[in-house]
């Protein structure tokens, strides 16, 4: 004879904890499935590098040999007791500088564009997303033409309006602007599409109740606008800090880190400690470098600028 | 009579049932063949000569992968497992002992080079240099014929007044290019030129001497870059002179002169500069003597990866390519036997300088090299267009950093 199974209808109380034991261990079992492949292709993929990475920093490492020899501090000395390493991230200012610009005009163009009655907005918008497109290569032997200083179009349009040509990458005071230029017009697109999409985000009841109540454009803007954007502007303000510290495509193949050095970036020179010298673990302190500063500059900036509405 | 046909008859049959087998063992031969390579100038000709293999070796393919960042890639490659079947690689890409880690020997290929182009590690032989180089200038004979020019200098206070008489005779020519972008091109000044009054060559040198830059010949050396840069010889913005765009614009006959190896020829003969135009002279003795000097360097080495899974058809690719390497390409071959087809090397030979076969560089001064991590090429950018007032803090900070990691690596041998 079959085990008597009380049926749903014999009591109300078993089958409802049964159900819900049920359908906790479902639901964890849901989330673990569901979570299993992304938090291994996490680990494999950035933590698993980001840490081997950091052990890479403590050794020596010709990037052949199986042995990697554990070398202490030695390369951490070496980095802080070298000048060209400040030297390098003294350059990165530069973008970062030229980072706000870019925040401030990929603002603008959002606004604009986000305006119901603005004509063509969405041509404009691609045109504008464009130079992010493109490859990043192309684009570095674009620029390379365009600053020639003898046969380069920018040089030419400034004789044309008779004025001097600039030694654009040849002049150390100006090369590093010219690079930032560079990145100014390429990343102010893509910048544009974050702030378009935050502003979207803003309810218009904001807007038509500060209008109700008198307020005009800069006061909205200043008063709904930016608090309501203050983590689409944390977020630009992340990625021009971290563009700007790792900074490699554009000086590598427009200057070459020339002249004098004087565009050379950290992460040109990890590159060429890894590929030319055979030095893997010194560049993986580069590396590792690069991120510390990143996140203190972050933290600082964060600091500074929000600080003060958090106690708030 | 009869006697003697039958033999004759014989004879010949004999012989020709030795070509068919011949001919058979050449198409006996299978495989399909990667080679990478790092001339990305020389595709046409590279395809040229795989043609020709493939022509006489039937049953085998080969297949052209040009890679820009070369040697970079190749050395992952090698590191992952995915290398190609067929590389060239010079003997100081790699740590020496990773040679016979990735390479096979090639001992059973009969070929006999002039110089350091064998390749061997541990008595083993792995490779046969393509091509030996002599660095030296190379010159538009044109140019240089219609400025006045009827003697080659042998000191580079001549060489300057040459330039002179370049850039007074044609203001829109330049007379000399830098390749100031391109590092190791321009750090050739000191890795090529001076290497020739070194003993050793530059870095064996160096790997044995403190305050390499402040040496009298360097500092001799720099300061006639410096006197050619103030005078306008080189080029008038020299951040946009590099290797690519310079060797574009020597084939167009808008440079005069070029600080450059041999290797160069083929790319000026490939970019269609006439072979007859283009004329080579020995590196002058920086500090005037007189004397002048070329270095004969080997090229690459055709290596052969271990894994490979047809060694007799990369065998026999080996063997043809660099049996041919030099006539495709417009190159030197290296192999003892072969004359140099290029008239104005011949000329240069001829005219007396001191050829100087450079040894390999040692591991010592790989690894000091390794240690002090400084690129030549950015010294000498660097000290090309620093201000006077700046040049002694320059050679400081490099000396500084030089005599360090020569002091880390005294032990070694």
């Amino acid at each position: 004879m079959w085990p008597h199974i009380p049926s749903h209808s014999e009591t109300n109380e078993v089958p409802f904890m049964y159900s819900m034991t049920s359908q906790k261990i479902q639901r964890t079992i849901f989330i673990l499935c569901a979570l299993i492949i992304p938090v291994a292709l996490m680990v494999t993929f950035t933590y698993y590098p980001a840490v081997k990475l950091i052990y890479y920093s403590f050794s020596e490492w010709d990037g052949l040999r199986p042995n990697v020899d554990w070398m202490g501090l030695k390369n951490w000395i070496y980095l802080l007791h070298n000048s060209d390493v400040f030297g390098a991230l003294s350059h990165s200012l530069y973008y970062i500088a030229g980072g706000l610009v870019q925040n401030a005009l990929a603002l603008f163009l959002a606004i604009i564009l986000n305006k119901k009655s603005m004509p063509g907005k969405h041509i404009f918008r691609g045109i504008i997303v464009l130079p992010f497109i493109l490859n990043g290569t192309a684009v570095s032997y674009m620029f390379r033409y365009i600053y020639d200083y003898t046969k380069g179009p920018l040089n030419i349009i400034l004789q044309f309006l008779g004025i001097q040509p600039v030694r654009w990458l040849s002049n150390p005071a100006t090369v590093n602007w010219a690079l930032a230029a560079v990145a100014l017009w390429r990343y102010s697109g893509y910048l544009m599409v974050i702030y378009l999409a935050g502003l979207q985000s803003i309810p218009a009841d904001y807007y038509e109740a500060a209008t109700i109540d008198g307020a005009n454009s800069w006061q909205s803007f200043r008063y709904i606008t930016i608090p309501q954007l203050t983590d689409v502007i944390k977020l630009q303000m992340f990625l021009n800090i971290s563009g700007a510290v790792n900074v490699f495509d554009l000086p590598f193949v427009i200057t070459s880190g020339g002249p004098m050095g004087s565009s050379m970036t950290l992460a040109m020179r990890a590159n060429e400690l890894a590929f030319d010298f055979n030095n893997y673990g010194l560049a993986s302190t580069y590396g590792v470098f690069c991120t510390a500063v990143i996140i203190v500059i972050y933290c600082l900036q964060d600091k500074i600028l929000y600080g003060k509405e958090k106690k708030l | 009579m009869k006697k003697l046909l039958a033999m004759l008859l014989a004879t010949l049959m004999v012989l020709s049932l030795f070509s068919v087998s011949m001919a058979e063992d050449k198409s006996t031969i299978t495989g399909a063949l990667v080679l990478a390579h790092e001339r990305t100038d020389l595709e046409v000709e590279l395809n040229q000569l795989i043609k020709d293999f493939e022509a006489e070796y039937p049953g085998v393919t080969v297949k052209l992968e040009l890679l820009a960042n070369y040697v970079n890639d190749i050395t992952l490659r090698l590191m992952g497992g995915e290398a190609p079947d067929l590389m060239p690689l010079s003997n100081s890409n790699l740590p020496r002992e990773d040679y016979l880690k990735y390479f096979l020997p090639q001992d059973d290929i009969e070929l006999s080079t002039q110089g350091a182009g064998t390749f061997t590690f541990d008595d083993v032989v792995l490779g046969y240099a393509q091509q030996v180089d002599y660095d030296c200038f190379m010159y538009n004979k044109k140019i240089w014929a219609a400025a006045g020019i009827e003697t080659l200098p042998t000191t580079l206070e001549e060489l300057i007044e040459d330039l002179e008489m370049i850039k007074e005779y044609d203001p829109s020519i330049i007379p000399l290019t830098s390749q100031y972008k391109t590092s190791w091109a321009i750090a050739r000044w000191l890795q090529n030129h001076d290497s020739a009054f070194l003993p050793g060559g530059f870095f064996n040198w160096a790997s044995e001497t403190e305050d390499i830059f402040s040496n009298e010949l360097i500092l001799a050396t720099l300061n006639s870059l410096r006197e050619m840069n103030e005078k306008g010889l080189l080029d008038p913005d020299l951040m946009s002179s590099d290797w690519d765009l310079q060797s574009s614009d020597f084939a167009a006959g808008k440079i005069a002169t070029y600080n450059a190896g041999t290797y160069a020829n083929g790319t000026m003969v490939a970019l269609g500069f006439p072979q007859e135009d283009i004329g080579f002279f020995a590196y002058p003795d920086p500090l005037g003597s007189g004397n002048t000097a070329v270095n004969v360097g080997v090229g690459d080495a055709l290596f052969i990866n271990k894994d490979t899974k047809y060694p007799e058809a990369a065998k026999a690719f080996v063997e043809f390519y660099i049996r041919n390497y030099a006539n495709y390409t417009g190159q030197i071959s290296g192999v003892i036997g072969e004359p140099c087809a290029i008239d104005g090397i011949n000329t240069m030979l001829e005219a007396g300088c001191s050829v100087i076969n450079q040894p390999g560089t040692t591991d010592k001064a790989l690894a000091v090299r390794k240690t002090a991590a400084i690129n030549i090429g950015t010294f000498v950018q660097e000290y090309l267009i620093a201000d006077e007032a700046q040049l002694p803090g320059i050679i400081e900070k490099y000396n500084a950093i030089w005599n360090a990691a020569v002091a880390e690596n005294a032990a070694l041998d």
